[in-house]
């Protein structure tokens, strides 16, 4: 099955069980933030990607320039665990 | 889910000669947690404060009636960020090539949307034709 059509199922029964007002609250933060011109202003294809080093899960540290040495790189953002 | 579906992906990825790494502002302690109770064979980077996903121009910071939102979840952001900005990074993905250019970007506001993994596969392809 594709991703999102997993994530639209998850979104939905998790939805259906939570209170109108909170769903609201949750769909106005994100409506708020698609009209916010964020999105519009994040780096994108063309950019130079900013450098950075960051610690794994065993503390680390990875550099993009060095992974690179060994060829493209893919980054995801996520949010966490919760 | 997203980091489920990319881990079923990761041997494509590597070979069209390309690695894998995600990035997320909570400690640790929480990647670590995570990366093992999905068996996730790449990386799982700590950025703290974001301040990595910030110089990608992705921050942005939740209102407060969110936060009360949050809460009630159980979702206390400084426990897991260590940090009190209550401040996430939009879900996104790119593709660096070797010149540190980006080659591919995929930006959500909305964080139950996520970039597809064959969408990506499909950008390295193109890459590695190029």
């Amino acid at each position: 099955m594709k991703l999102q059509k997993k994530l639209d199922e998850h979104k939905a029964r998790s939805r259906a069980a939570l209170a109108p007002e909170t769903v609201a609250v949750m769909r106005r933060a994100t409506e708020d933030l698609r009209a916010s011109g964020l999105i519009e202003r994040a780096l994108t294809v063309g950019d130079t990607a900013p450098d950075f080093v960051l610690p794994d899960t065993r503390g680390r540290n990875v550099g993009l320039k060095k992974k690179l040495e060994h060829g493209v790189v893919v980054l995801t953002f996520f949010r966490g665990v919760w | 889910m997203e980091l489920d579906a990319l881990n079923q992906v990761y041997d494509e990825i590597g070979a069209l000669g390309a690695d894998l790494v995600g990035i997320s502002p909570q400690k640790v302690e929480y990647n670590r947690e995570m990366k093992e109770k999905h068996n996730l064979r790449y990386d799982l980077l700590s950025d703290n404060g974001s301040e990595v996903a910030k110089r990608f121009g992705l921050v942005y910071a939740l209102p407060d009636d969110l936060k009360k939102v949050y809460l009630s979840f159980g979702i206390d952001l400084p426990k897991y960020n260590g940090d009190d900005s209550w401040t996430l990074p939009m879900p996104a993905r790119y593709v660096i090539d070797s010149s540190v250019r980006i080659v591919a970007a995929q930006v959500e506001a909305d964080y139950t949307t996520r970039p597809e993994p064959d969408g990506t596969i499909a950008n390295l392809r193109k890459l590695l034709a190029a």
